[in-house]
């Protein structure tokens, strides 16, 4: 198995986008948690999605998942419709959550071994090894207990479960949320490593350090939809911060006087596409 | 998902699950309580047997002591021996030596379970002259005994105890990976909930019936408790099956708790709650149930009507009256003797008296021998509405310890007591009305020495009844088993968001 994360026996329609949202709308009740939502991502692109709690990151990372269905628009994943083949979608994607829980009885090695079973591969000691290795899981601590390993310790497994994977698209859930500067440094070079590679990678996050890092696009969320698309190597820290913060008040602002939000929002999103 | 990849993940899950030190600590608690469970059976086999086979002895002692007798007192000698110390008396030798038993003989699964065993005696003395209503007057069905959950037996372990291991075992699969985290990670991959859900509690099923069939052929095999089971394969095959669909059924319902993904503690919560419903409360319903539809006759009133034949037969003119009437209906040719002198013939007044008792508590007698058909044929119909009552009435009926059984038994020794008398009353009525001694100036009164024509009771074993409940405890159980796990296969659709 070579070490990238792309799979080239995949059966997506012909030159169909890595990922692909169209006019994705998802209510919950009477809460929108996501309406128009726009995205497109090609094959070693990486999209940050900034946004503040319940603005309808994890909602689009489920919708991509499978995990819920759209009640509008279509979410494709190589092709593929991620709602109606949610397990045929998930076979393109890597998935690492914020928070990854393991088998605490297992160690770093069997707990890889096992989930690369759940995802139909069959592999070895010494290539689970490998994987770990490159995942950056010192060798000492492949053989003991996951549940003695500290957060970034857990998160290399996950980053070893996608490796094995082979996945065309990474998802990643708050990556660098609890890691300490060094672990979140060693992880943004392994998602950059990754998209050179050609796998697309999507993230939620609000770590707008890391953003200006490893994405080459951040859609800024709110209220369910993108209100800003931004490129971050144009902005240094402090605009790309300034920036969000205005999105978000306007965003917020605009939501709170109905039909004014539509306005605001596609005012930003021009503005940023200028 | 193929089937290669299934048997993969069914293998990993059983690594995880085996790889758990709770899993080895419910399996060796379970062993300890089915181990527990099967050296009780056999000791109580063990005891029924030592019983059956002293009543046996007895039986033998007896007919080998009226021999002796008869061989000594068959001489001619200065003294004539009372009718109660002669054996060749039909009469005497009915009353005073004859030791008759009918038996209910434990089939070779007896140490399964105790049943109505512990309530119930296994073997009767049918004599004469003693008991005017029950058979089974040394003991007392309705005691508070069965009050009690019942004996810890093997069927106690496996019908109680084996849910709780199975819920222990697979209660918070899928819910423990939800509450911890780790079910998002899995749910990620390309695989559905259902062929996950089907690995995890596949594997519990697994482990689960290996260890319930297992642990119970172990624990029969290391107690010996277990009899020839030539002519019980069925049946033993019935209980395998039934008991592994009964183990089945407490894993579908782990696999249906999960499905409602409200976390390991709202399905343990769940689970234990079904248990006390299914395993306690319905089992006890149903009790209740089979008592209501075949309530149980009076034995105040049997006694009281017992005393009452008792007083018309002793006091006043009835008594003379009635030996009377049934003299000349066994033997009109009595009026060409002596009647007075037959009338007051000791033997003569105890059959008349017998054959009054008979008729006057017919009534009481076939009504205690309805309900417990009654209620018999009420607990087969009820039996499958709970799995823990299907099993139990399956285990019950291959230990022969069932409330069938003993009803069937319990006619059977009535009938073997009509068929004594049928052997002795024409004898006895023969010897009253041409007596003959054995010889001239004997010691002894008469000629009876038919010892060894006496009828014998026929002990039978259950073994079709045994099959055919195993099979109908498999059948319903693998049903059930099946119901539960099809409702689950539907829940498990989709990932929880």
């Amino acid at each position: 198995m070579a070490g990238g994360m792309h799979d080239d026996t995949g059966d997506e329609t012909g030159d169909a986008p890595v990922l692909a949202l169209r006019g994705v709308a998802k209510r919950f009740g009477v809460r929108v948690a996501l309406e128009g939502l726009d995205l497109t991502l090609p094959a070693g692109g990486v999209y940050a999605l900034l946004g503040p709690n319940g603005a309808g990151k994890t909602t689009t990372i489920n919708l991509v998942l499978g995990f819920l269905r759209a009640d509008a628009g279509a979410v494709r994943v190589c092709g593929i419709d991620a709602g109606a083949e949610p397990v045929a979608a998930r076979a393109r994607i890597a998935y690492i959550p914020e928070q990854v829980a393991l088998y605490p009885g297992l160690s770093g090695l069997e707990n890889l071994r096992y989930f690369a079973t759940l995802a139909g591969l069959d592999l070895g000691r010494a290539e689970a090894g490998r994987l770990l290795g490159q995942a950056g899981l010192a060798e000492e601590a492949r053989g003991r207990p996951a549940g003695t390993y500290s957060k970034g310790m857990r998160q290399k497994v996950g980053i070893a479960v996608a490796l094995a994977r082979r996945a065309r698209l990474l998802l990643l859930d708050e990556p660098t949320s609890g890691l300490d500067p060094a672990a979140a440094a060693e992880f943004s070079g392994t998602v950059r490593a990754a998209a050179a590679r050609g796998t697309a990678v999507l993230m939620a996050t609000h770590d707008l350090y890391r953003v200006r890092e490893m994405a080459d696009r951040v859609g800024v969320l709110a209220a369910g939809r993108v209100v800003e698309e931004i490129d971050p190597a144009r902005l240094d820290h402090v605009a790309l911060e300034r920036l969000y913060i205005e999105r978000l008040a306007g965003a917020t602002g605009a939501a709170t006087t109905g039909a004014a939000t539509t306005g605001a929002a596609t005012t930003g999103a021009a503005g940023a596409a200028a | 998902m193929s089937a290669p990849r299934f048997h993969r993940l069914l293998r990993a899950e059983l690594r995880l699950l085996l790889r758990e030190p709770l899993t080895w600590a419910i399996l060796a608690m379970l062993a300890a309580a089915l181990c527990l469970g099967a050296r009780i059976g056999a000791e109580r086999v063990a005891a029924e047997r030592a019983a059956i086979a002293a009543a046996a002895g007895d039986s033998t002692r007896a007919v080998d002591a009226a021999k002796a007798a008869r061989a000594r007192y068959a001489q001619p000698g200065p003294l004539r021996v009372a009718y109660w110390q002669d054996p060749t008396h039909a009469f005497g030798y009915m009353h005073y030596f004859l030791a008759a038993y009918a038996v209910k003989p434990p089939t070779p699964l007896a140490a399964l379970a105790v049943g109505q065993a512990d309530v119930q005696p296994a073997l009767t003395r049918v004599s004469f002259g003693f008991s005017t209503v029950f058979d089974d007057t040394a003991y007392e069905p309705g005691s508070a005994a069965t009050l009690r959950l019942g004996p810890f037996d093997l069927a106690f372990v496996l019908v109680h105890l084996v849910p709780l291991a199975v819920i222990a075992l697979a209660g918070t699969r899928l819910s423990a990976e939800a509450d911890a985290g780790i079910l998002r990670l899995i749910a990620a991959q390309p695989v559905s909930p259902r062929a996950v859900a089907g690995a995890k509690f596949g594997a519990a099923a697994l482990v689960a019936v290996g260890a319930v069939l297992g642990g119970t052929a172990l624990a029969l095999a290391v107690t010996g408790a277990l009899g020839p089971l030539a002519g019980w394969g069925t049946t033993g095959a019935g209980l395998a099956a039934a008991l592994a669909a009964y183990t089945l059924f407490w894993v579908a319902a782990c696999a249906l708790a999960a499905s409602l993904w409200r976390g390991a503690v709202a399905a343990l919560t769940l689970l234990v709650l079904a248990w006390a419903c299914l395993v306690v409360a319905l089992p006890a319903a149903l009790g209740l149930v089979v008592d209501g539809l075949a309530p149980v006759p009076s034995r105040i009133a049997a006694i009281d009507a017992s005393r009452e034949a008792q007083d018309r037969f002793y006091t006043g003119e009835a008594g003379p009256r009635i030996v009377a009437a049934w003299l000349a209906a066994r033997a009109p040719e009595a009026e060409a003797k002596d009647p007075p002198a037959l009338r007051d013939a000791p033997e003569i007044k105890r059959l008349a008296r017998d054959a009054f008792y008979d008729a006057a508590l017919a009534g009481h007698r076939d009504a205690l021998q309805a309900r417990a058909d009654a209620a018999a044929a009420w607990s087969a119909r009820l039996a499958p509405l709970s799995p823990a009552t299907a099993l139990a009435l399956a285990l019950e009926t291959a230990a022969g310890t069932d409330a069938g059984r003993h009803a069937a038994f319990l006619a059977a020794v009535s009938e073997h007591r009509r068929r004594l008398r049928a052997f002795f009353e024409p004898r006895i009525l023969a010897q009253a009305l041409r007596p003959a001694p054995v010889c001239a100036g004997c010691q002894a009164r008469l000629d009876f020495d038919a010892y060894d024509a006496v009828p014998a009771f026929p002990a039978v074993l259950p073994a079709e009844a045994a099959a055919r409940q195993a099979l109908l405890g498999a059948a319903c159980l693998l049903a059930a088993a099946l119901a539960l796990a099809a409702l689950a296969y539907r829940r498990l659709g989709a990932w929880p968001a």
